[in-house]
């Protein structure tokens, strides 16, 4: 058993966020049925009540305006100037956040922002939630909170996205050390995979389906496959034909499904006509059949909050909390100056007297 | 126990969602409900959407309903600022219990999920390591706080251990069974690429088995990529590394073992070893304690964003003044504790060569975890708990009763 | 009946049918010598067949040899070397605990080596019925069971040898117990003479400074001066009294080392997990060392790597010990990390959960139970 499989089985990525192809299709067409009924209650229970129900978007369709919407998350990351990791951080959240809630229920627009600005907080980079907003003109402070922590229930809690980008840097410089491949060879690779892999396994269902180490050799073989052989060749030293062509068999496929997306269709996804055309309609359609309940997120989110506020009120007295996020209204960087000496699980007092 | 609004019935669950759904359709809600009748009859004839509408949530709050479902609620153990702490068990088994802690709405941060929950819930989610507290949980309740579900730990913690010299004794292979407790978990740290950054007594919690786990992930965080700056302003003073004082902004794993080398000393002398009360105090103090930093023995340190010294320069501490401080732990130990206190974090040990140091191997051998000091239950008289080994009460008074009983052969 | 001609030539005996299960008392039937004659003549007995006979025959008769058993209906071989005396008279009861002692020899296991208190009555009970046989079950029963004995004897030399080495453990400690024990009531005991010794020699202060008092003429009765002298003195041991006291406590019985071995503990895993800490040596790495080396590919000391240069470099890296190595380990973990990690093969199987089972039922019946329960859908 090779150590750093057994490493990786413990991670969060694997755990909660892997799945067969069988396994995902079921899980999309459940989330996809659920909100068609809930949503259907719903506008039947409005008043006045909406008849003749809306055509309700199909998993195919979510599936499409899923991915010119990550697109369009991809460009407003881009434009924050936010490094790759966190550009694709934020991209997979939206794509595992929409595995169990329906385009139709939660607004993917206000999602987007969420995103983005989540992915930050998660990757450790601490963007004043007011600078982050005034860079989208029309969007406010308060839209881009408030499907956060819905967000977090949806991502299960589990923040951490493992990518293949460090992967790649490793696979270079490996080869770099071996000494058989001249330097424009590699820097060719080096950038062409890099291309793919900003783009293609965030608009494929690789990360669900596939390891990142994986999807970097998939990646690496559509740029230099000899390359990859070579890698592997080492790698598998020692070890049995049939392993390595196992895990042969498995890069192949994820090739085959970045090659769907390569990376020259992003553009395609704005300005040709084509994409535009398919997404118009699907939009429009989305905008009938959309969750009433939730098309305000920032109203509801209000509201939850007074309910919880209005409980926490009447169950304690309301004990003056001390500002423990200190000059929290200064710098950027200062990321940390917030709660420091917090006694919270395991402080002695806080664990009460023994049992 | 008190009967937790938290333990989740079928019917509740119904109604709670309902509410979390929509509470600006309250009307909607009460109708569907007063007549009555269960959802699944009034819509499509489509069964299996029947089935799965019984419950009006969509997936991802079905499954969180599941977890929440899979632990039960009970009393307070504890209350702070930022969260509370409660007891709970499995429900599927009672005697397995856990600490729920549930973090508070935070009116002043106004910037959603506060960082260190963040830290705290992404880092334990991917470390699991008998050294460090486990999570085995996160869900979200009604009200939308978080709820951790993490291992309960009801032996305190090692600063409690340290500072109670009025009841607690341990010796050498104490010191070294949890030296090796806390290496481990910061070696399996940084082997995960995490950087703990907050590693003190207080956050070194001690299962009912000896265990001591590495709690208190707020301040965690991965180990950075090139020219990616991270903070300086980490790690509770007295166990800050020189580095982090002088606003360094990209480090390494060196800035853990720094605290781990404290933690080593303050195991030993019963006090916090570099104890200043303000940064620039801290600076002093360990000028006198390890010695000045300058381009001699740390090339480059002048540069440094912050660095400021007293003119006074005091040489490098050698082997003797370490012997004298803390000769229990052997010359074995005072080499160990002197390189994880080297100044120039390239020369500082790192977790994993302290843990192929000799020092474990000498004698005395690391006590047992079974066998550690716990806290004295405070159940009377000192020359008692010096007697007792710690934590088998029961069994003592047991085999005093049965000496009563035997009528066989005298002692 | 028939018998093999005895080669060293002494008489024949004829004895009674049946096995003799008495030491004789004053005649041995092999030599018809009398105990009158020979005052110390001792009855000598062998494992064999236990034919009791004279030390003298069993000298002349094997001394030069092994031989076969005198007795008539014996066709047993002997040696020299096998005969002792008996501890019993009764040699029936002789043979049997030579049988038990050697049963339980080899079944040496005790009940902190069971899980359950029921499995080690089973354990007790077929040993029992082996020892039965072997004592007492007929030709074929007792020669199965001999197998099995010797069986158990050869296979599980190491564990028996194990369970004999715990025995003896267990008795030195227990004797070590026992003279700690003796130790401290002895020293209790002195201390009690020490205690009174120590009150009288006060009284007679006491009675001495009275007398002293009086004769200085202090005021009060002498009863009275003695209640204030006593006064005075309590009052001086009352300091240092809190001290003697707990010293006293101290030096009682060390009641750490109780029991612990049978008293509860019936679980195997326990005791090996005690032996296991102690009998290797400490692992600093406790065991996880080799789960976390790298299988598919080794570090080594430098990387090439242009863009990383400056981070080798620039100062705000360099100084504060940012760690290229840090970097380049993580950056080839992850490059090979879950290379033969086959998701859909590990997954497959999980979306056959009882969730979806549920639902189905559901559907069939259009009627739903209280809970469905999804279970973790995500596995």
């Amino acid at each position: 058993m090779a150590t750093e499989d057994a490493r990786y089985r413990q991670s969060s990525q694997y755990r909660l966020w892997s799945f067969s192809p069988s396994h995902l299709q079921s899980l999309r067409e459940k989330t996809n049925s659920l909100a068609i009924s809930h949503i259907s209650n719903r506008l039947r229970a409005s008043s006045p009540p909406v008849d003749p129900l809306p055509d309700f978007l199909t998993p195919a369709d979510e599936a499409l305006l899923l991915n010119f919407y990550i697109v369009d998350l991809l460009r407003a990351a881009q434009f924050c100037d936010l490094p790759t990791e966190i550009q694709a951080t934020a991209a997979i959240f939206f794509r595992r956040f929409y595995l169990t809630n329906s385009l139709m229920t939660y607004p993917p627009r206000a999602l987007t922002m969420t995103c983005i600005f989540f992915a930050c907080k998660a990757e450790g980079l601490y963007y004043r939630l007011q600078k982050f907003a005034d860079k989208f003109p029309g969007t406010t402070g308060e839209e881009v909170l408030a499907a956060e922590f819905v967000l977090c229930q949806g991502l299960r809690f589990a923040f951490d996205v493992r990518h293949p980008y460090r992967a790649l840097e490793g696979a270079i410089m490996e080869l770099r050390r071996l000494g058989d491949f001249d330097e424009s060879r590699l820097a060719r690779a080096h950038q062409r995979t890099r291309d793919v892999l900003k783009l293609s396994p965030l608009l494929t269902d690789a990360y669900f389906h596939y390891t990142p180490s994986q999807i970097m050799f998939g990646a690496l073989s559509m740029a230099d496959e000899g390359l990859l052989q070579r890698l592997l060749r080492d790698a598998f030293a020692g070890k049995s034909e049939s392993a390595k062509n196992q895990v042969l068999d498995v890069i192949q496929s994820c090739r085959a499904m970045l090659e769907k997306e390569p990376p020259e269709r992003r553009t395609s996804y704005w300005d040709g006509s084509g994409s535009k055309e398919t997404m118009k309609p699907l939009n429009k359609k989305l905008r009938k059949c959309r969750d009433p309940d939730r098309v305000d997120l920032v109203a509801l989110q209000k509201a939850r909050r007074e309910q919880a506020l209005q409980k926490a009120k009447a169950k304690t007295t309301t004990r003056e909390e001390s500002d423990i996020f200190g000059a929290s209204n200064g710098k950027i960087e200062d990321e940390e100056r917030e709660a420091k000496r917090r006694r919270v699980v395991g402080g002695g007092d806080l664990l009460g007297p023994p049992l | 126990m008190a009967v937790s609004p938290l333990i989740v019935h079928p019917t509740s669950a119904l109604q709670g969602a309902r509410a979390v759904s929509s509470p600006l359709k309250n009307a909607a809600s009460a109708q569907t409900s007063s007549n009555g009748t269960p959802l699944a009859v009034q819509v499509v004839p489509n069964a299996a959407a029947a089935a799965a509408q019984s419950t009006s949530l969509d997936l991802a709050e079905q499954l969180n309903d599941e977890e929440k479902r899979k632990y039960v609620k009970g009393k307070k153990l504890g209350e702070g600022t930022y969260a509370n702490v409660y007891l709970g068990f499995l429900r599927n088994d009672p005697s397995h219990l856990v600490a729920i802690k549930k973090i508070k709405i935070q009116k002043e941060y106004t910037e959603g999920m506060a960082p260190d929950a963040v830290r705290e819930i992404k880092h334990l989610q991917e470390l699991s390591h008998p050294n460090i507290i486990t999570m085995h949980s996160v869900f979200s309740s009604k009200d939308q706080n978080l709820n951790l579900v993490l291992e309960y730990l009801p032996l305190g913690d090692l600063e409690m251990l340290i500072h109670d010299t009025e009841h607690i004794r341990y010796g050498a292979a104490d010191i070294k069974a949890w030296m090796g407790m806390l290496t481990r978990a910061v070696w399996f740290c940084h082997e995960n690429f995490v950087l703990h950054r907050d590693i003190k007594p207080n956050n070194l919690l001690i299962a009912a088995d000896g265990e001591v786990k590495l709690a208190d992930f707020g301040l965690a965080r991965s180990f950075s990529d090139p020219y990616r700056p991270m903070t300086s302003n980490v790690i509770t003073r007295w166990y800050r590394p020189p580095e982090l004082l002088f606003g360094a902004q990209h480090y390494s794993g060196a800035v853990d073992v720094w605290s781990v080398g404290l933690v080593l000393a303050e195991l030993v002398i019963r006090t916090p070893y570099i104890a200043g009360n303000s940064e620039i105090h801290q600076i002093q103090l360990i000028c006198q304690a390890v010695g000045t930093p300058t381009e001699d023995n740390w090339p480059g340190v002048t540069k440094l964003p912050e660095y400021t010294v007293d003119k006074e320069v005091i040489p490098l501490r050698g082997k003797d003044h370490y012997m004298a401080l803390f000769g229990t732990l052997g010359v074995e130990g005072v080499d160990l504790l002197m390189k994880t206190l080297s100044l120039d974090p390239k020369k500082r040990i790192t977790a994993r060569d302290m843990l192929k140091h000799d020092w474990w191997h000498k004698d005395p051998r690391p006590t047992r975890k079974q066998d550690l000091p716990k806290k004295s239950g405070g159940q009377g008289k000192v020359g008692a708990d010096l007697k007792r080994r710690p934590g088998i009460i029961e069994e003592d008074r047991g085999s005093k009763v049965a000496r009563k009983l035997d009528f066989g052969p005298a002692k | 009946m028939s018998r093999k001609p005895v080669t060293n030539g002494s008489t024949v005996v004829r004895l009674p049918t049946g096995p003799t299960t008495a030491l004789p008392s004053d005649i041995c039937p092999v030599c018809k010598r009398v105990r009158y004659l020979n005052t110390d003549m001792e009855f000598l007995i062998n494992p064999e067949c236990y034919h009791p006979m004279c030390s003298n025959c069993v000298s002349n008769i094997f001394k030069s040899g092994p031989a076969q058993c005198p007795y008539a209906t014996c066709t047993k071989t002997l040696r020299q070397r096998g005969f002792r005396s008996a501890f019993f008279g009764d040699l029936a009861v002789e043979r049997e605990v030579d049988i038990r002692r050697r049963v339980a020899a080899a079944y040496n296991m005790v009940e902190d080596d069971f899980e359950t208190l029921r499995d080690y009555n089973n354990y007790l009970q077929d040993v029992e019925d082996l020892t039965f046989d072997l004592i007492s079950g007929a030709e074929d029963e007792r020669r199965a069971a001999e197998q099995k004995l010797l069986h158990r004897e050869q296979e599980f030399r190491d564990e028996i040898e194990r369970n004999k080495r715990r025995g003896r453990e267990a008795e030195l400690s227990r004797q070590k117990r026992d003279a700690a024990d003796a130790e401290a009531a002895r020293q209790r005991r002195l201390e009690e003479q020490r205690e009174e010794a120590r009150a009288r020699a006060e009284e007679a202060t006491i009675n001495a400074e009275v007398m002293e008092a009086l004769a200085r003429g202090e005021p009060g009765s002498a009863a009275e001066i003695q209640a204030r002298i006593v006064a005075q003195n309590r009052a001086r041991v009352a300091a240092i009294s809190g001290a003697h006291f707990t010293s006293l406590l101290d030096t009682g019985v060390p009641s750490g080392t109780s029991n612990t071995l049978s008293i509860r503990g019936l679980k195997t895993k326990k005791i090996s997990e005690e032996e296991e800490d102690l009998s290797k040596p400490y692992d600093p790495f406790a065991g996880l060392g080799p789960a976390l080396e790298p299988s598919r590919y080794k570090l080594h000391e430098s990387y090439p790597n242009p863009w990383l240069d400056a981070a080798r470099t620039h100062d705000d890296h360099r100084v504060p010990g940012y760690s290229i190595s840090e970097y380049v380990t993580r950056a080839m973990f992850d490059a090979f990390a879950g290379l033969g990690v086959n998701i859909a093969d590990e997954k497959k199987d999980v979306a056959r959960g009882p969730g979806t089972l549920v639902a189905a039922e559901a559907a069939a019946t259009n009627r739903v139970s209280e809970r469905i329960n999804v279970d973790d859908v995500f596995g």
